[in-house]
Formats: structure tokens, C-alpha cells, sequence
């Protein structure tokens, strides 16, 4: 049935489009208005309101063995959502697969990727996606703490062979991406070191985090994996060696893209009476002036959450900061990880600055299809603090009413009151649409061209940014009204994105015999069948680039 | 068939308070039990979730550090077996574990492989030849003291009488201080929520200095499975009510053997069908109205008010299964054929045909 969206302010900078115009939708996608004058079967008036392609997550901890362990670390957290609706911060987590996509779709998003899938674990991540309603998932699967990767390197295999065993890796896994997590630092952490640089050696392998950082960097890039190499760089958190490993691992780049994840955890200078100093301004230039690196923030938000990563020296380091007291840290095959509780307070001068720090960096990177928006949920806050954020970065007016709120000493440590920027709709739309879709190599989504999946978001405009980003007026996905006045009216079920690239044969069978000797394990436990997701078409397929 | 998934939507829905559990299927009939109970509005638990439970209390209370299967096989250097049964629940697991020595890591290679068995039954079951295992004496009523004592000695603190002596004490927490990557292994079912904390504790406290990770062993009858399953569904693992319509967690309250004997659930949905595991009636089965969801050929002696003979999970119909050598969830392709469905498919029905029958 052909639909027309009516009269609808459409912001979609993929196009080059920001006008008041109508839409049309046919069969899950959008398409041109009917050359013969063939009368639409609904109208939808969207007049006086905001259009925009569905909005995409890059970075968004929504399933899997981690994400499970923190629900079962946390049971409060859930009893808080039951017992008083509204009123807590841990009231919107959206804890459950089911509030997971019901709580995203509401706010507009339809495409949401789970950045950290251990291989062991694919299965597992997968099953958790397949039971999130509405929105469209994806997957990064983690290598580069992993012994058979390592022992490459080690060893002085060749790229094509390197290639070959990422290739098996993300077809078995169905990924839609590779991502690298403190490269090395698990493995050296199994060793008993505990600080690990970006130049430091894994004990045994003789390998720095550098080396694997960038072999990995060749094998993605030249696989023609549309995303770049997603890197989660060493010594998150640590005061002053953070920004050095986020600096250095910016200028490892050299030429080829490379994506950082949540760099306001790596914002930290250790300047100060307190040892804790903004690098934001510093961090944000670096990037501005590396046209190859993109980056998301990891924003900060006050209150109650829990930190879930597969960087196990880190989290494991972190379980002092834990609140409540109680931590769970896995010793799991290549990464591991750890489930670390956190309470960020807005008295806290650390936690305070953390918060102007992200918002430093995504204020000061000037370019936004280079800066993407995330919490890294749930670590620096549940994704459901995205409205807020949203008003954070619109209207200087917000942040000046919580800068006032904040401990005195934070502003003296922060140019944030200095920053006059607002995002412009256009922006939004850029760094959660548009430059997302592009970043991952799905052209059918994040802009409203003829083709385009018709994944559309449409918002009632007004000065309260928070409220509007909030409560979408209308949510469509894949054509279908999901949303209306902020309210989920319809449960579809979205699919998960992934790439099959084709790995020698060879490889496939090397890996059997690795498997079975060094882990005792079956290679086909690694991979993820249609059949186990217990779902008809799980799984959309995007195309590698070469 | 139709007619008897009708009958029991018709009999739940006359139902006061359903309980939905055995719970002994593959991943998809544990979904489709709990979409079941939720339609319900009954509680739901897995048959053998006390012989877990004592972890996720344990791990919830305090956290814990935990390692894979496969990452102990290949590192750990000191291994710390606690308690008589610690392999119980999985008697094939040392012959995974410990068939070679650890071939990962600059400090455990080639070092060989020592454990203490703490506890030791009389009868030490076989294990294989490239682990050195050490006895070391305790009755079971004292193994959680004995952990107390170690982990106070490893601390400097002092400790009183208990069940080993000072000195050994004081040796045992020097060797596994002496680890490079050590692991304790223990099966929950034979402890308690206190007792696992302790030994929690423990592998927290050891890794102050060192490396040392922590392995339950569990059993093959799907409850860990059942456990993720429940949680990333509800939030909450097991033990959940529907019956206020949202999930309802208390693991006192909701414990379906609690539940049944003291009469507060008035029919029971017991779903047993897994290859490899014991389909045999629940105890309490004379006491409850039974819904019997298991595999061809299962003769109780308190007959179920329905019955459903289903496939085997694992054997019969492709499926996805908890291993625990894994770890993690794994795909099972079908190894034979039987023309019964799947117990999921009976489930979804039923709950199918209750959405139906609700009112609106």
C-alpha cells in the first residue's frame, strides 16, 4: 500500500534535503511520488513536524554474555524499574530485551549495534538480538587478544593469511564489523601485568598492542569491510596515560580510517590538585586534524548504571570505583571482561568533569559525520539518557543550568561554559543518521532517498529538545507505524545485520584442527546456523566493499 | 493434538495459580515456557535451579570472578578442587580440563599442572595422568571453614581452630599465592550462597598478588540455560511470578517445590524431554494437577491430567544447548529422527490458544 507522510519538515543531509515536502513509502521503502497520480491508500499529516530517517546506534551494549551478567549482578536495578515507574534515574534502563527495543524505537532509533561479541559468545549475543523487537540489529565481533590472531603475528604470517582468519571470523561470527579492545592488554593481564600500553609487548607472543592494532587495521580495511577497524584503545580511564593511548593510537591510523571508541574515557589529563584534568579541547584537535579517524564520545550522564567490557585489566582495575560493591570479572577465552556497577554522582568533581569532557568533545570536533552519539551504553549511562543529551548539545541554555549545578571546582577545569555551539537539526541528523549508515556500510538506511528502507522518525519540534527526542510522533520501521505519540503501537520484529566475506577454505580447515587440538572444542560451536535463532530470515546480509 | 492443547489452555486458564517448570529442554522450549507462564500469569523455575542457586546468590550478593572451560584447560597452572563432589555434576569435565598440561602463557607453559583437592572423597574418581593431584583431608560440614581459614591466613590475619591444621593452612595459601594462573573449581549444588561467596572472596583476595580464576561446574539439565534465559527475558533469573502481571522475582516466594507442597500453585506445567538427562517424575507429582510435556515412552506413577510425549532435545530436532564445557550456548543439529514435535512447539501452542481464550 502506498503511503504519504504529508507536509513533513524533512531533515535528511544524506540528500542534501532540508524542506517541507511529502514522503512516500511502498512496500518497505521509500519511493517517488506516484508519476500517474495513484492515490495513496493512508495519509499520515505530519505537518509542523521534524522528518528524519531512523536513527542509528553505533555503540550501544545490548546483548550478550557481558550485558546478561550485569542483569544478573543487578537485580535491583530492575526492581527499581518495577516498583516506581517515573521516578528513578534506573527507571528508564530498559533492562530487558523487550525494553530494549521498545524503549529505543520510541525515541526514533531502528538500527542499533552491539559493538563487543566475543567469538565464543556469538551464539549467545545473536539469540539475545533476535529477541529484541522492532529495531534492526548488528554486531562487532572482538579480536586482538586472541592466541591464534597473536600467534600469527608472532609467527610472521602473511596479510592474506591474517585476512583470511578475520574473514571466518565475522562470517562464522555474523558480524558487521571488527572491533579490538585494549589489543593485548587481556592476555597480558592473564600474565599478571597491569598496566599495559600502547607500545608494550603481550608476554609469549613478543607482539605490542600497536602491531595488533594495525594488522588488524590492514586485514579489515582490506577485506573490504565497510566499517572501520574499531579500536578501544588501552588504558581507559587512567589519568593522563588514557589521552596518551588515545593519541598515539590516532596517529597509528596513517592514513587509513580507523574508528575510536568512546574517547571521552580517554579525555583524562592528570593535571590538577586531584590529578584529573581535561584533555577534551587537546583530543578534540587531534581528531579534527585526522580526517581518518572517526569517533564516538561515550557520554557521561549522572546517576545509577553498571559498566560492561570486554577490556578485562580494565574492568578488573575498576572494581574498586564499584557501587554498589560487587563486580564480576570473567577469564574467558582471548578477551574476557568484567561487569563493574557505577554510580556517577554530579557532586563528584571526577564525575562531573567526566560529563563536561564528553560534552567538550562533541562540541569542539567540528565535523559531525566524524562524531557519533553514544553513552556506550550503559557504561558512562543507560541509552535512555539520550534525549537529555540531545538538549545538551541544542541549546547552550541547558548546559548553562547544569554547569550552575555543578561542584565549582569542576569549572575552572573545563572550557564548556566557553563553548557557544549549538547543534543544528541538520547536525543531529549527520551524526545519528546519515554519517552512522555510512560509517557501517548499510546504504539502505540512515537517509530518506528514493530506495532507502523506509526506517523514518518524526518528531513534534518545540524548545524542550529533551521532550522531543524523547517521545518520537511518529516511528516507522521497515513502512510499518511502530510508534505514535511516543508510544510503541505495533511489535514488529527487526533483523540483524551482517557480512559473509569468504575466507580460504584452507583456513576454515586450519582452524578446525586449532580448535579441536589447542581448545578441545568443535570449530562449528564458533559459528552462528540460522536454524539455532530459532527465527524465520534472522539474518540481512550487507556486502563487503571489494 | 489440538485437542489436548485446547483442553490445557482451557485447564490453565481455570487454573488459580499455574507453575511452569522441569524446564529440562533446549533454548527454545525454555522460551517459549516462559512466554507460556507469562500468558499464565504462574510462576516459573527450573527443576534443579537449588543445585545453582547457591552461585547466582553468591554472585549477586558479592560478585565473583569467573573463567571459561577452555581458557582453565589451556592456563591454569594450580588448580584448587573443592569439596567431595566438585565433579559430580559433570564427571567427563577432567578429562577435558586436564588432559595435557597448559600449553598458554609465558609463566604456565611447560610448568605441568598441580591441584589440591580439598575435601577428597576416599574414592578419587580417575583423572588423567598430566595433573599431580594432592589430598588434602577435610569433612564436607567443614570445607567452607577451611576456605575461611585459608583466605584469613593469605590475609596475615589470624584464625582459631577449624577443621585443618595452622600449618597446613599456612602452606595451602602459600601454593596458591604461588600460582601463575590458578582456578578453583567447585560445584554449587554442593554448597551454599555463604560458601560460594567465601570461596568468591577468596579468588578475589588471591588476585591481588597474582592470577586466579573460579569455575562451577554444573550439570547437563539446561537450569544455567534456563537461568540466562529468564534473565535477559524478565530481568530476573528463575524464580519469577507473572501472576501480578509483570515479572515478580523472589527466589524464596517462587521456588516451584515450595510452591507445589505448600499448595499455593494449583497446577503444575512440567516440561522434561533432553537427551542425556533424568526424565524421571518429579517427587511432588501426586500432590499437584500435572501438564506433562516429556519424551515418548515416560511412565509416571502418579499419571499427569495431560500428557504430551515431545522429541528429545539434543537428539531429535535441531536445537541450542547450554555447554558447559563451552560455556556458553551451542547450536545442536538433529543426530536422529522422530516424527514427535518439539516440546516448544507444544508450548507456544498452548500459550497460543490461552492468548486467545484470555479475555480482553
Amino acid at each position: 500500500m502506498l503511503m504519504r507522510l504529508k507536509d513533513g519538515h524533512i531533515v535528511d543531509p544524506a540528500n542534501g534535503c532540508d524542506v517541507v515536502a511529502d514522503l512516500f513509502i511502498e512496500d518497505g521503502h521509500i519511493v517517488d511520488p506516484p508519476a500517474d497520480g495513484r492515490a495513496p491508500g493512508e495519509i499520515i499529516d505530519c505537518k509542523g513536524l521534524i522528518v528524519m530517517a531512523g536513527a542509528i546506534d553505533i555503540h550501544s551494549h545490548i546483548a550478550g554474555g557481558h550485558v546478561n551478567t550485569a542483569r544478573l549482578l543487578l537485580p535491583e536495578f530492575h526492581r527499581a524499574f518495577q516498583s516506581r515507574p517515573g521516578a528513578t534515574a534506573l527507571s528508564k534502563v530498559g533492562w530487558t530485551t523487550e525494553e530494549t527495543g521498545l524503549r529505543y524505537a520510541e525515541m526514533g532509533f531502528t538500527t542499533v549495534v552491539e559493538p563487543a561479541m566475543a567469538p565464543s559468545s556469538a551464539l549467545h549475543a545473536h539469540l539475545e538480538l533476535a529477541d529484541i523487537p522492532i529495531i534492526d540489529k548488528a554486531t562487532l565481533v572482538v579480536l586482538g587478544n586472541d592466541d591464534f590472531l597473536m600467534g600469527m603475528i608472532r609467527d610472521g604470517e602473511s596479510e592474506n593469511a591474517i585476512a583470511d582468519y578475520v574473514a571466518w571470523t565475522v562470517s562464522a561470527s555474523r558480524a558487521l564489523g571488527v572491533k579490538c579492545i585494549n589489543a593485548g592488554g587481556s592476555a597480558a593481564f592473564k600474565e599478571n601485568v597491569r598496566q599495559f600500553g600502547f607500545d608494550d609487548e603481550v608476554p609469549d607472543y613478543g607482539v605490542s598492542s600497536r602491531k595488533i592494532v594495525k594488522t588488524l587495521q590492514t586485514a579489515v580495511t582490506g577485506l573490504g569491510i565497510a566499517h572501520p577497524l574499531h579500536v578501544h584503545c588501552n588504558n581507559l580511564g587512567v589519568p593522563g596515560d588514557s589521552a596518551a593511548a588515545a593519541e598515539a593510537t590516532i596517529a597509528a591510523a596513517e592514513g587509513l580510517p580507523l574508528h575510536l571508541a568512546h574517547l571521552q574515557f580517554y579525555g583524562y589529563g592528570a593535571e590538577g590538585k586531584r590529578r584529573f584534568s581535561s584533555e577534551g579541547q587537546r583530543l578534540a584537535e587531534l581528531v579534527n586534524a585526522t580526517e581518518e579517524i572517526t569517533v564516538d564520545i561515550g557520554q557521561v550522564m549522572f546517576g545509577q548504571t553498571v559498566t560492561v567490557s570486554a577490556d578485562e585489566l580494565r574492568q578488573f582495575a575498576g572494581r574498586a570505583q564499584a557501587s554498589p560493591r560487587k563486580s564480576v570479572i570473567f577469564d574467558h577465552e582471548a578477551n574476557g571482561g568484567g561487569v563493574v556497577p557505577m554510580d556517577y554522582k554530579q557532586s563528584s568533581y571526577f564525575n562531573a568533569l567526566q560529563w563536561a569532557i564528553g560534552l567538550e568533545l562533541f562540541l569542539l570536533i567540528k565535523d559531525p559525520s566524524r562524531v557519533f552519539f553514544t553513552t556506550d551504553h550503559p557504561n558512562g549511562a543507560p541509552f535512555t539518557a539520550y534525549p537529555d543529551i540531545f538538549a545538551l548539545l541544542m541549546d547552550r541554555g541547558v548546559r548553562q543550568r547544569w554547569l550552575e549545578a555543578l561542584p565549582k571546582s569542576v569549572l575552572e577545569m573545563t572550557i564548556l561554559p566557553e563553548i557557544t555551539r549549538e547543534y543544528t537539526l541538520k547536525e543531529i541528523a549527520t551524526m545519528t543518521r546519515a554519517a552512522p549508515a555510512r560509517l557501517l556500510g548499510t546504504a539502505d538506511r540512515g537517509h530518506l532517498g528514493k530506495g532507502a528502507i523506509a526506517d523514518i522518525a518524526a518528531y513534534r519540534p518545540g524548545d524542550d529538545k529533551a521532550a522531543m527526542f524523547g517521545r518520537a510522533a511518529y516511528v516507522f520501521k521497515d513502512g510499518t507505524l511502530v510508534v505514535q505519540d511516543g508510544q510503541v503501537v505495533n511489535r514488529v520484529a527487526g533483523r540483524t545485520l551482517t557480512l559473509r566475506p569468504e575466507a580460504d577454505k584452507a583456513m576454515a580447515k586450519r582452524l578446525e584442527t586449532y580448535f579441536d587440538e589447542r581448545y578441545g572444542l568443535p570449530a562449528r560451536w564458533f559459528e552462528v546456523p540460522d536454524y539455532a535463532i530459532g527465527r524465520d530470515d534472522p539474518f540481512k546480509v550487507v556486502p563487503c566493499r571489494r | 493434538m489440538e485437542e489436548a492443547v485446547r483442553a490445557t489452555a482451557d485447564r490453565i486458564g481455570r487454573s488459580r495459580f499455574p507453575v511452569v517448570t522441569g524446564l529440562a529442554t533446549d533454548l527454545a522450549g525454555i522460551k517459549a515456557a516462559i512466554t507460556l507462564c507469562r500468558v499464565a500469569g504462574g510462576a516459573i523455575d527450573h527443576a534443579t535451579s537449588k543445585e545453582i542457586y547457591p552461585l547466582i546468590s553468591a554472585l549477586r550478593d558479592g560478585g565473583m570472578m569467573l573463567g571459561a572451560p577452555a581458557e582453565i584447560r589451556r592456563r591454569a597452572d594450580r588448580v584448587l578442587i573443592v569439596g567431595p563432589d566438585a565433579f559430580a555434576p559433570a564427571p567427563d569435565l577432567p578429562q577435558f580440563l586436564f588432559s595435557n598440561g597448559p600449553d598458554l602463557g609465558e609463566r604456565t607453559t611447560g610448568g605441568g599442572r598441580q591441584a589440591l583437592w580439598l575435601g577428597a572423597p576416599s574414592d578419587v574418581p580417575h583423572l588423567p595422568k598430566a595433573i599431580t593431584v594432592e589430598r588434602v583431608g577435610c569433612p564436607e560440614e567443614g570445607i567452607v571453614d577451611a576456605l575461611a581459614m585459608i583466605r584469613a591466613a593469605l590475609a596475615g590475619h589470624r584464625f582459631g581452630d577449624g577443621p585443618l591444621p595452622a600449618e597446613r593452612v599456612e602452606a595451602i595459601a602459600s601454593w596458591l599465592k604461588g600460582a601463575a594462573f590458578g582456578c578453583a573449581i567447585f560445584s554449587p549444588a554442593a554448597m551454599d550462597g555463604l560458601g560460594v561467596e567465601m570461596l568468591a572472596g577468596l579468588v578475589f583476595d588471591l588476585n591481588a598478588e597474582t592470577r586466579f580464576t573460579s569455575l562451577p561446574v554444573f550439570g547437563p539439565e539446561q537450569a544455567y540455560a534456563a537461568v540466562l534465559a529468564t534473565t535477559w527475558s524478565t530481568g530476573f533469573p528463575l524464580r519469577t511470578s507473572f501472576a501480578r502481571g509483570f515479572p515478580d522475582h523472589d527466589p524464596q516466594l517462587f521456588e516451584a517445590g515450595r510452591l507445589v507442597t505448600t499448595g499455593e500453585a494449583d497446577l503444575a506445567i512440567h516440561v522434561a524431554a533432553l537427551d542425556g538427562t533424568n526424565a524421571a517424575e518429579p517427587e511432588w507429582a501426586g500432590r499437584v494437577p500435572v501438564i506433562a510435556v516429556t519424551a515418548t515412552g515416560d511412565a509416571w506413577i502418579h499419571t499427569p491430567e495431560i500428557g504430551f510425549e515431545v522429541a528429545l532435545a539434543g537428539r531429535d530436532h535441531d536445537g541450542v544447548l547450554f555447554d558447559g564445557t563451552f560455556g556458553s550456548f551451542v547450536p545442536v543439529p538433529a543426530s536422529a529422527e522422530n516424527d514427535a514435535p518439539p516440546a516448544s512447539d507444544i508450548l507456544a501452542a498452548i500459550a497460543a490458544a490461552l492468548g486467545e481464550a484470555a479475555p480482553c
